[in-house]
């Protein structure tokens, strides 16, 4: 397998060009060939097929992944190094983090005459991936070193025209994802342009860079922030902007370029299909890349054959687009379109009218199939809005939500569940998975019952316990008993539900525990309302034995922020 | 009649799977749909269902006479009264 392609500046670039830029000093190729050489060796050792790569520095997580292929390895890109993810990826680690078995290559012997070496001794060179998928669970996606240097070559052919051979490439995106590496590392390597290591968290530190051209590989988050800097000034050129990851506004696009001088231009790819189309600002219409074959199925989503795929078969996006005289022009994503009780309702359209409330300072939203199909929002709001909850209660406020949304969305499409965050669940690749958003709307279901007996303030049901085992689940494995929270909680909501309560739950008082309820148990709820004292009596009882009670003391007016219930 | 608007209240709350509304927090005269408790029209034949099962009704929903019905729990509450089977 000596056929492994490189990419060329590696073997034809005089041995003092500059390849890099790390801490502003000079990389010449023959140190990166003498770093590869020494990588490959220390890789070698771990007699390993497949390794985690993950390193905060481009430089050496570049040497890393050329490295690994030269050996014919996979390495998995892990987007971070925490316990949940080493736990995940049980395989030896590469690159300066947590739990590193090969922390640099001063394990190998670092001589450029050694580069490239001998063929690969490993079968699979390659790298994984990772996407969050809808389950939660990430999905692994393969790419071969040949599809990554396709598509360098093809971002070359398209934009190359106008950078001269000494244009440095710039980040303010990380490098191990799918926009990140092959824009940021592969690009310029395969063309030969100086790569600069440093990452620029902020977009002020843009105003370090020296007087040459320069690419920027960026993405909104950052690039918002830029437009807001007025005084923001850097001696760099910067002959062209790259941004993905998220939809440009026009806005930010037209402020950005002004303050670069820079033509903006922005990336349409998935981690599956990668770069597929771009379009320049102002106005741009998307344009695929040369190769690329664009198309929309029966509803409308875009679907692609591309050189970059590792076949020739049609790729379905979720993306639901529309071809104009001008060309494509992409709508929205299909994954952001439910179904509500057969009406198809656009997410993003609910998403864009809550973000113009100003009680909104982020919001997700998705659909929920139970006894009926709703959408369900998790909001985190800004000071106003929480100042208004905190005033009106929960009950209220999800009231005034939907009345001020009501103006510009059809009814159904409002919300019809809520929750109030402190912050958006973020997962490790800094995404909001739909089931994140799901599970915050899980209630512990009540059980099945039957009223017994009712008077206006006085009332016994007969639970089913054994028809509500998840109320059981784990807790514990061998010995299943109801937790005595689930009780409690049980017999607030029923209250709730049958007794005119004013006020919130306040207090709990004089909680027995008197002996564990158990599925076969057959036990009644006995509620008792007294409303001058705002207080509900409650008692898990069955005819041979008292299992539990207590008092809730219930509260006007609402003071407590109400959050996740 | 106030059980039964309580009552009502229940049923509505039940049958719609309204979360965090309690009985208490229903207004009694204020509309049941576009303001008020804000339901939408698939909340509507989800209640037509739940009046019908608990008290026998029959509704249809294209009749401005049921549409007065719906106007609030009291107006509801008066239609149950008047015409329940069970």
């Amino acid at each position: 397998m000596s056929n492994l392609s490189l990419p060329p500046p590696l073997l034809s670039a005089s041995p003092e060009a500059i390849a890099f830029y790390r801490n502003r000093a000079p990389v010449s190729y023959a140190a990166l060939r003498a770093d590869l050489a020494a990588a490959r060796q220390a890789l070698a050792r771990l007699e390993a097929p497949e390794v985690v790569l993950h390193d905060a520095d481009a430089y050496a997580f570049l040497v890393w992944l050329i490295a690994c292929w030269q050996n014919g390895q996979t390495a998995l890109l892990a987007a971070d190094d925490l316990p949940a993810t080493r736990a995940f990826l049980p395989l030896p680690w590469v690159g300066r983090c947590e739990g590193s078995v090969l922390s640099d290559w001063s394990g190998g012997v670092a001589d450029a005459a050694a580069f490239p070496g001998p063929g690969p001794r490993f079968g699979c060179p390659g790298m994984v991936v990772f996407t969050s998928g809808s389950s939660g669970t990430p999905n692994r996606i393969f790419k071969a070193p040949e599809q990554l240097y396709r598509e360098a070559a093809l971002l070359q052919q398209v934009f190359g025209s106008g950078l001269p051979a000494a244009t440095r490439f710039a980040g303010t995106v990380p490098h191990q994802h799918m926009f990140g590496l092959p824009f940021r590392l592969i690009w310029p390597l395969w063309a030969g342009y100086p790569i600069i290591s440093d990452y620029f968290h902020h977009p002020e530190e843009l105003g370090r860079l020296e007087s040459e051209p320069h690419v920027l590989i960026s993405s909104p988050a950052t690039l918002k922030r830029l437009a807001q800097l007025e005084t923001f000034s850097s001696p760099a050129s910067f002959l062209a902007t790259f941004s993905a990851g998220s939809p440009l506004e026009d806005s930010v696009a037209a402020a950005c370029a002004m303050r670069l001088s820079t033509r903006m231009i922005e990336n349409y790819g998935s981690t599956e299909t990668a770069s597929v189309m771009q379009r320049i600002f102002p106005g741009g219409a998307w344009r695929p890349l040369p190769g690329v074959t664009l198309a929309l199925d029966e509803q409308g989503c875009l679907k692609l054959r591309s050189p970059l795929l590792e076949n020739d078969d049609w790729f379905q996006t979720r993306d639901t687009a529309v071809l104009g005289a001008d060309g494509w022009r992409l709508t929205g994503r299909a994954d952001r379109v439910a179904k509500i009780e057969g009406r198809r309702v656009a997410l993003d359209a609910i998403e864009t009218a809550l973000l113009a409330l100003p009680e909104v300072a982020e919001v997700r939203t998705a659909p929920l199939y139970r006894e009926r199909d709703e959408i369900v929002a998790a909001v985190v709001l800004s000071d106003v809005g929480r100042a208004q909850l905190q005033e009106i209660g929960k009950t209220r406020f999800d009231r005034r939500m939907r009345q001020s949304l009501a103006a510009s969305l059809e009814r159904i499409a409002l919300p019809r569940r809520w929750r109030y965050l402190s912050a958006m669940p973020y997962n490790a690749m800094g995404k909001v998975t739909s089931a994140d958003i799901v599970r915050l709307f899980e209630r512990q279901a009540l059980p099945p019952f039957s009223v017994a007996n009712r008077s206006a303030h006085e009332m016994v049901l007969t639970l089913a316990l054994r028809d509500c085992m998840q109320a059981f689940a784990g807790h514990f494995p061998q010995l299943p008993v109801l937790p005595g929270v689930t009780q409690i909680d049980w017999a607030l909501r029923l209250a709730q539900r049958y007794f005119p309560i004013e006020g919130r739950f306040s207090d709990l008082r004089q909680i027995k525990f008197q002996r564990i309820l158990r599925p076969d148990d057959e036990v009644s709820l006995t509620l008792r309302f007294f409303p001058e004292k705002k207080e509900v009596r409650f008692s898990y009882a069955s005819a041979h034995a008292e299992y539990s009670q207590g008092r809730a003391l219930f509260a006007h007016p609402v003071l407590a922020l109400d959050t996740v219930s | 009649m106030s059980d039964l608007i309580d009552e009502i209240k229940t049923l509505i709350i039940e049958a719609l799977n309204l979360e965090d509304v309690t009985v208490a927090d229903i207004d009694t005269d204020a509309p049941l749909f576009v303001e008020g408790l804000g339901l939408d029209s698939i909340d509507a034949l989800e209640l037509g269902v739940a009046l019908h099962k608990r008290y026998g009704l029959t509704l249809s929903a294209e009749t401005e006479e049921t549409r007065q019905y719906f106007a609030s729990v009291r107006r509801l509450a008066e239609y149950v009264s008047a015409h329940r089977n069970h």
